[in-house]
């Protein structure tokens, strides 16, 4: 089984990747061959022992314990900030968001 | 005092009880072989000079006995976060990110009296086995510079093997550590998942990532993993228990200790060179006490389709917040939604991309069932085959790659053969469990070949002791180093 542009386009638009044509089509062949040699699990017996695997993962069944709800140190919002591509006072500053009625954009 | 930086961490300690080195002489020296072998070797995203320096000169007012790792100089993975200091990833995408904070294992050391003295080459995001897929440019094995150092720690093993440091920090999610580590002729150690703090790491695939150590022989590894384990409050998955002690029994020997061998490895097509480093080992432990058992291991063959679909589920979810929002590089443009497609697609390199989708597809409808609860299945049965394995011996023995190191762009073109590099290391992964990869030999290139030891959950003291036993008849420092000659 291969997968179809469509199945391709819509990984790429879930994963928020926008590759050139180029990339497309070799990144596709690879995916493809890879899907395929992963595929073989499904020969796999294993009885159904899925419930464990998925709550023990690596520590094999060790229940991780949350941390305590109680207020701590925190990383400072100047420092935090000043990390962003682009900011304004206290905010992250992004592209328009949210289409306008009259077809223009909020910012 | 030349040849400082190339000394075991065992070893500068004693010297500086001794009175014989200071912490600048030592960090003098490593700043001197950065400086010579670097340019070749390309191990160093960044060398915090100043910084080492002015850190070294504070220590030499100390006592040299308070501390466990006094004035020792340790190089650390790019994905470990530096305060303040460049903390790449390897990728473009985190080009310029400082962060605004330290990872746990970098105040360990520090806490310890080690010298942080800069920050190591990787496969972008630790998604790879052979430091190819940097965006900084690749390393060399200090070996043979036409061929690969593995990955995706390579920068920190190439580092340590050509001297230039006495250890160093890799990070280990199918094999990072311990795969490097053979292939540049050091010791990698990583631990029970939880043993160390992933707090400040960058995440790649949660439930298999693990902080360890890269040294020039078992002792270093042990010496630095004291410090480093731990529980820690701000990593929920870090082992609540203390560490076992892991120095005071390291040199107790192998003889009471039991080994296997999985059954299942007659069916690969080992490197002459492993397989015969694989014997010696075996006649080694035989010698010294019991010869070491065949133990059926199923599974080992799946573990690696297993390994990539539950490992790319959780990288493409992890990846998820590089996003050109709140940090890292962006590609400006008219809407939200196209800047953090064209962020992701200019900022991450193919690798990167080849592995979000993967983990996409098989996250997605229609098929989460068929590959991504199936390997969690998978990787439950795995675990309970090593655990059965551990109810009967102490130690696995099996190689740490079907081969020695690669060239320079031989498996660039084929992920899948790229990826069965990984098929020894990844189920101690899956199972999460301590390992450890120990020089051997060398191949008929003259390149290391190591050998993997794999022990039950929270056994590092006996993995160590295991490691320390055999390094012992293996003497691969005593008799081996970089560049062909012998020691």
């Amino acid at each position: 089984m291969k997968l179809t542009d469509m199945e391709f386009g819509d990984l790429e638009a879930i994963a928020r990747v926008d590759l050139d044509p180029e990339e497309r089509d070799r990144l596709r062949l690879q995916l493809d061959r890879i899907i395929g040699f992963v595929r073989k699990l499904q020969e796999v017996e294993t009885g159904g022992t899925g419930a464990d695997g998925v709550r023990g993962g690596a520590t094999g069944g060790t229940v991780t314990q949350p941390a305590a709800d109680e207020p701590g140190d925190c990383l400072d919002r100047e420092e935090v900030l000043g990390q962003a591509p682009d900011r304004e006072g206290g905010f992250f500053r992004v592209p328009p968001v949210i289409d306008r009625e009259d077809g223009g954009m909020e910012s | 005092m030349s040849g400082l930086a190339g000394k075991s961490v065992g070893e500068l300690l004693l010297l500086y009880r001794d009175g014989a080195a200071r912490p600048a002489e030592v960090v003098g020296d490593c700043l001197d072989a950065i400086d010579s072998r670097d340019r070749v070797a390309g191990a160093f995203l960044e060398v915090f000079r100043d910084e080492a320096m002015a850190r070294a000169e504070e220590l030499g007012k100390e006592d040299p006995g308070r501390l466990p790792l006094y004035g020792i100089p340790v190089a650390v993975k790019d994905n470990i976060c530096t305060c303040g200091l460049p903390t790449t990833c390897g990728s473009k995408i985190l080009g310029r990110y400082r962060p605004p904070y330290d990872a746990t294992v970098v105040e360990r050391l520090t806490a310890a009296g080690a010298i942080i003295i800069g920050k190591t080459n990787m496969d972008e995001f630790a998604m790879g086995s052979s430091n190819e897929y940097s965006a900084f440019g690749r390393v060399r094995n200090p070996w043979n510079e036409e061929y690969t150092p593995g990955g995706s720690s390579g920068g920190s093993a190439a580092a340590v093997a050509a001297g230039m440091v006495p250890a160093a920090l890799g990070s280990d999610t199918g094999g990072s550590i311990r795969q490097p580590a053979s292939f540049c002729g050091v010791t990698g150690l990583k631990g029970t998942y939880g043993r160390i703090s992933r707090y400040g790491l960058v995440a790649f695939a949660s439930s298999f990532d693990q902080i360890g150590p890269i040294a020039n022989d078992a002792e270093g590894c042990a010496l630095l993993m004291q410090a480093l384990a731990g529980p820690d409050g701000r990593d929920s998955t870090a082992i609540e228990e203390d560490c076992p002690d892991l120095l005071s029994g390291l040199d107790a020997g192998l003889a009471d200790l039991s080994f296997g061998i999985p059954e299942e490895l007659g069916s690969w097509d080992l490197d002459p060179a492993v397989a015969s480093a694989l014997d010696e080992a075996s006649r080694a432990v035989a010698a010294a006490g019991v010869a070491p058992e065949t133990v059926p291991l199923p599974g080992m063959e799946i573990s690696i389709a297993c390994y990539y679909v539950i490992a790319n589920a959780e990288a493409s979810s992890n990846l998820a917040r590089f996003d050109g929002v709140r940090y890292g590089m962006r590609e400006n443009t008219g809407s939200l939604g196209s800047l953090y497609a064209l962020t992701r697609t200019a900022g991450f390199g193919e690798e990167v991309k080849r592995r979000i989708l993967l983990g996409t597809y098989v996250l997605s409808a229609g098929y989460y069932d068929a590959y991504y609860s199936k390997a969690l299945s998978v990787r439950e049965m795995i675990r309970k085959a090593y655990g059965a394995v551990f109810s009967r011996i102490d130690l696995l023995m099996l190689p740490v790659t079907p081969g020695q190191a690669f060239l320079l762009g031989e498996k660039l073109d084929d992920p899948v053969s790229m990826y069965l590099s990984d098929i020894f290391t990844t189920p101690a992964n899956i199972a999460g469990l301590p390992a450890i990869s120990i020089p051997a030999g060398l191949s008929a290139d003259g390149l290391p070949v190591g050998v993997q030891l794999v022990a039950a959950a929270g056994r590092e003291d006996v993995l160590l002791r295991g490691a320390r036993g055999l390094e012992k008849l293996f003497r691969f420092r005593e008799r081996s180093v970089p560049g062909g000659g012998d020691a």
